[in-house]
């Protein structure tokens, strides 16, 4: 239960680092006016997301230590390479992909004292 | 010279957003659990100064999150990152050494978190791509 709500609070991080990226792009394209930037709904959803994040991220340290789950964190370094991997097809060489091994590697010896 | 000036907001980063997360350990493990919110409110066995610390930690993050910023005018965002990953270890350390946490050190987590660091380090030894995530929350 733990683990599921620090992914969650991973995935809510990684969507609301996405949408942040969207809003900025979406600005770039079309050049607005403050007022018109803030009603651009990928801005509410990196807001949401992140919020949303931190609250679920106060339930895990109810629960789990804070020197074991911080570092967990880092998670989200691996998720975003694979949304930019994959979806939007940036290339990641291989230096980038022994980082993600060497993350992936800590988080799973840390999730054994979850 | 204002290479000096990115990396002391980078480091004023790690120190705050190493408080913040240590902070909002403390409290909430002093704090009531979500099935048992409605309980507390009605008893009125809140400790408030658990609840204080709670948004003191939150206000920390954001000040953290704008120092971060700050920083980013003047490093490299590689080189921000790898920073960050300092505060891994401090607070790591900080839980394992400080006596209102109880969280002992032991082989396997020291493993597990220099493993961490040293992926992040690897992650960002190069130009990494911009769409390298703030580490949140």
């Amino acid at each position: 239960m733990s683990l599921l709500l620090l992914l969650l609070a991973c995935g809510l991080t990684c969507l609301g680092q996405v949408a942040q990226k969207f809003a900025v792009e979406s600005w770039r394209d079309r050049p607005s006016s403050a007022l018109q930037k803030l009603r651009s709904g990928w801005l509410w959803l990196a807001l949401f997301s992140l919020g949303l994040g931190l609250l679920v991220w106060l339930l895990v340290l109810q629960r789990m230590e804070v020197g074991v789950a911080y570092p967990m964190l880092s998670l989200n370094f691996v998720l975003v390479t694979l949304i930019a991997h994959f979806v939007f097809r940036e290339h990641i060489d291989r230096r980038h992909w022994l980082g993600v091994a060497l993350v992936i590697a800590g988080v799973l010896l840390l999730s054994r004292h979850a | 010279m204002s290479r000096a000036k990115g990396l002391t907001f980078a480091m004023g980063s790690v120190a705050l957003v190493s408080a913040a997360q240590l902070g909002m350990r403390w409290s909430m493990t002093r704090l009531p659990e979500p099935s048992q919110w409605l309980d507390a409110l009605s008893s009125g066995g809140i400790d408030y100064v658990a609840l204080g610390v709670v948004l003191a930690g939150i206000f920390a993050y954001a000040l953290s999150m704008l120092c971060w910023l700050l920083a980013l005018r003047d490093l490299p965002l590689s080189r921000a990152y790898s920073l960050l990953s300092i505060s891994y270890a401090l607070v790591y350390l900080l839980a394992a050494g400080l006596p209102w946490f109880h969280e002992p050190f032991t082989l396997s987590k020291s493993l597990g978190v220099a493993l961490v660091i040293l992926g992040v380090i690897t992650i960002n030894s190069r130009s990494a791509p911009a769409t390298s995530p703030r580490n949140t929350p």
